[in-house]
C-alpha cells in the first residue's frame, strides 16, 4: 500500500476519535430539568 | 416583585464565587413534584472536557441569578448530589428528567411534550424562593396549534409523579405564546382553580 493512504487512514481514524470523545462529552454535559419523587427511567433522556 | 425565566436560560449558566472564581457550570435543575420549589442545581464541571461533579449547589446558598451567571459565596456552598435529591425528595427516592414528557390534561387529552420549563425566582436571589409555574410545550396535533410552541401554567400544588405530567383540563383556557403575560396567566388560573372569577 502506498505511503500516503497510510496517512489518510490514520488522519481518518484521529478525526473518527476526536469526532466520538465530544459527541460523549457533549452528551455528558446536557443539563435539564430533574423531578423528584418520579419513577426511575421516566422522560425520554 | 419577582421575574420569569426558562429553565434553558439557567443551564449552562457559570456559577462564579463573590471572589471572582468562575468554579463550575450549571447542569439540571432540580426541583421537588411536590409543590413545584426549586431545590438547587447539579453542576459540571468547567472546561470542555469537564464531566459532571459530584456535589451539587442547593438553592438556599445561591446569592443571586442573573443573565449570565449564578452567584454563590464560596465553593463551600456546594453539597453532594445525593444530599441534594434528598433534601428535595418527599417520598420515594426517584427522579427524572421531565424534558420531553408527554403533558396530559385530566380529562384525558393530550397537550404536547415539555420543551423547556418556566421558573419564577422571587427578586432577591438566593434569599427568596424560586418556583417551577409552567411548561413551554410542542403542542400535539390534537391541540389545533400547528408547530407554535405554548406556555401552559401550572397549578401551584404541583403534582407530577409517574409517567406523564398531569395538569387540569382547565389550563388550555390560560396558555400563552410568550413570557410577557405568563405570570398575569398563571395568577388567573391559580385563582380560577381556587374558585375565583377569571
Amino acid at each position: 500500500m502506498q505511503w500516503w493512504l497510510w496517512v489518510i487512514i490514520v488522519v481518518v481514524i484521529i478525526v473518527a476519535v476526536i469526532g466520538a470523545v465530544l459527541a460523549i462529552q457533549a452528551r455528558r454535559r446536557t443539563g435539564g430539568v430533574i423531578i423528584t419523587d418520579r419513577k426511575k427511567g421516566s422522560g425520554t433522556r | 416583585m419577582s421575574i420569569l425565566l426558562r429553565s434553558s436560560e439557567i443551564n449552562r449558566l457559570p456559577v462564579v464565587t463573590f471572589a471572582g472564581e468562575d468554579i463550575a457550570q450549571i447542569k439540571d435543575i432540580v426541583y421537588a413534584a411536590r409543590g413545584g420549589q426549586v431545590g438547587g442545581f447539579t453542576l459540571n464541571g468547567r472546561g470542555l472536557f469537564a464531566g459532571p461533579l459530584k456535589t451539587a449547589l442547593p438553592w438556599e446558598k445561591v446569592v443571586g441569578v442573573g443573565p449570565d451567571a449564578v452567584i454563590i459565596r464560596g465553593e463551600d456552598a456546594f453539597t453532594p448530589v445525593e444530599s441534594l435529591l434528598a433534601a428535595v425528595q418527599s417520598g420515594e427516592p426517584a427522579a427524572g428528567d421531565i424534558l420531553g414528557s408527554q403533558v396530559l390534561t385530566d380529562d384525558g387529552a393530550a397537550l404536547g411534550v415539555v420543551v423547556d420549563v418556566v421558573i419564577e425566582v422571587a427578586d432577591g436571589g438566593g434569599a427568596a424562593q424560586a418556583d417551577v409555574v409552567g411548561y413551554e410545550i410542542d403542542p400535539a396535533e390534537g391541540v389545533g396549534r400547528g408547530t407554535n410552541r405554548m406556555l401552559i401554567p401550572l397549578p401551584d400544588t404541583l403534582s407530577a409523579s409517574g409517567e406523564h405530567l398531569m395538569v387540569p383540563a382547565a389550563a388550555r383556557e390560560f396558555v400563552t405564546d410568550d413570557l410577557a403575560g405568563f405570570g398575569a396567566a398563571v395568577d388567573d388560573f391559580r385563582a380560577h382553580l381556587r374558585g375565583g372569577p377569571r
